[in-house]
């Protein structure tokens, strides 16, 4: 008799899935990082 | 470098003096032990019933087999009826449960795992009887979604990160400190990257070893295939959120309004892309690529079971035009049925076939519109990575189902055969 077999996705796709979200999480958080330091650079303490 | 550790050690020591780090500890200690238990409490409940059904599967089959045994030996108490008949068995007897078990990580997230079916009775009966096995759970739960882990990092997560980075320069702007520390040799960009290193490192050691702690306690299997790559890349995907949030918190502190404009802001954001962004694109979706209703399959299943009873004999008629290799076997009664089972069943999924492939076509567009737009949001993207990574994402399960529906294929096209030649099961 047939018996049910469930071929699972190896981890590794799933790693390469997540690596590209991560990768946009993390160039997003840098981008802000980067822009907010240059925007601090100007700052002059309010006489 | 050194200006940066020094810096971080004071805001440590000045933090620590304040309630507010202690009453983040314990907030985000409680909110993740009661995600995980709930996320365990959760996949407890899966396991279970998976054991049960193959508990049951394992014990009907063994009867089955015993039966047929005693039959065959023509020992006293066999049953009447022959449990050997590829009818009796296909359809009820040795019908298979096809399960998907949770993964290790799923106690982190439940996901889609609520709403998806996760196992099936896989028997000669019609496709569609397989989707009427759904538990019946209160719809207001399952709309709402389960407070799990995965919950705590997308939505509380960031408060907790805004409410220790909103006043982050401001803070000292209003009252004083900041014009008396940038009078020693020390750039404004150096102290506010001191005082994010050490609030960062404070809430991400926080989030993961208390997110490892719970997934301990939680009976997460850490040397299961995977299971250590896909904590750490959860790791990952909580440290780039929490370092988003962080950066946003500075990038808005670096404009030079008030604490109070700040906090309105950074409130205003978190708004903005953790509850109203996914919303929109979910209804946005929704209405573009709208589901067929579960009403209208139930009412095309109906239509036609209706019309193919009411054709029996011509089906019958046109399945063996279709086959005459049949016509000679099917003059035996069980073949006959045989005949007339495989030909109405045919017909009525040929009749609710575009029902099912219109709902699996605007799936596909959905599922292709969010894989696009999800970048809009880092929310989305994270809760994506998150359920992905536990196994609970809406790809996993449907995979599962494809592979149902050709194992259901592959049990017809077992027992159809002997079903027509009327072929006996012995063992």
């Amino acid at each position: 008799m047939p018996q049910f077999r469930l071929c699972e996705e190896s981890s590794a796709a799933v790693a390469a899935r997540t690596l590209g979200g991560l990768a946009v999480l993390t160039l997003l958080a840098l981008t802000l990082m980067a822009e907010a330091g240059h925007w601090l650079t100007g700052y002059r303490i309010p006489a | 470098m050194r200006t940066i550790w020094l810096i971080a050690r004071h805001d440590w020591r000045m933090l620590r003096a304040e309630r507010t780090l202690w009453a983040i500890g314990l907030l985000l200690a409680i909110t993740i032990g009661y995600g995980v238990r709930n996320g365990s409490a959760w996949v407890d409940f899966q396991q279970r019933n998976i054991n049960g059904a193959l508990d049951e599967e394992r014990e009907r089959i063994g009867k089955m087999q015993r039966d047929i045994a005693d039959l065959n030996a023509g020992r006293k108490g066999a049953p009447s009826s022959d449990p050997g008949s590829p009818f009796a068995a296909g359809y009820t007897l040795a019908a298979r449960w096809a399960v998907i078990p949770p993964a290790p990580l799923s106690p982190l997230a439940i996901g889609q795992s609520d709403l998806l079916p996760y196992y099936f009775k896989v028997s000669l009966r019609s496709r569609d009887t397989l989707i009427g096995n759904d538990e019946i759970e209160n719809p207001v739960h399952l709309l709402s979604g389960c407070f799990d882990l995965a919950f705590v990092i997308i939505y509380l997560y960031p408060l907790v990160i805004l409410a220790l980075g909103f006043n982050l320069i401001s803070g000292g702007k209003e009252d004083g400190t900041l014009a008396m520390t940038l009078s020693q040799p020390v750039r404004l960009r150096t102290l506010a990257a001191g005082r994010i290193l050490f609030r960062g490192i404070y809430v991400l050691t926080l989030a993961t070893v208390l997110s490892m702690a719970g997934a301990l306690l939680a009976g997460v299997d850490f040397s299961a295939e995977g299971a250590g790559v896909r904590m750490l890349l959860w790791t990952g995907v909580v440290a780039a959120y929490g370092a988003f949030w962080f950066a946003l918190a500075v990038a808005v502190n670096a404009l030079g309004r008030s604490s109070a404009a700040n906090a309105v802001a950074l409130a205003g954001a978190w708004l903005l892309l953790v509850l109203l962004a996914p919303s929109l694109l979910n209804v946005t979706i929704k209405s573009l690529h709208p589901l067929p209703s579960r009403v209208e399959m139930i009412q095309a299943m109906r239509v036609a079971g209706d019309e193919v009873t009411a054709q029996r004999s011509k089906l019958v008629a046109k399945h063996l035009e279709d086959h005459p290799e049949l016509v000679g076997a099917s003059q035996d009664t069980m073949a006959k049925l045989a005949v007339r089972n495989v030909a109405m069943m045919e017909r009525m999924e040929d009749l609710v076939q575009p029902v099912l492939d219109r709902f699996d076509r605007q799936l596909r567009l959905q599922q292709a519109l969010v894989e696009r737009y999800r970048f809009l949001s880092p929310a989305i993207l994270t809760q994506a990575a998150l359920y992905d990574l536990a196994g609970t994402d809406a790809l996993r399960y449907q995979h599962f189902t494809k592979r149902v529906d050709a194992f259901h294929k592959e049990w017809r096209s077992f027992f159809f055969p002997l079903m027509l030649k009327n072929v006996k099961l012995t063992e």
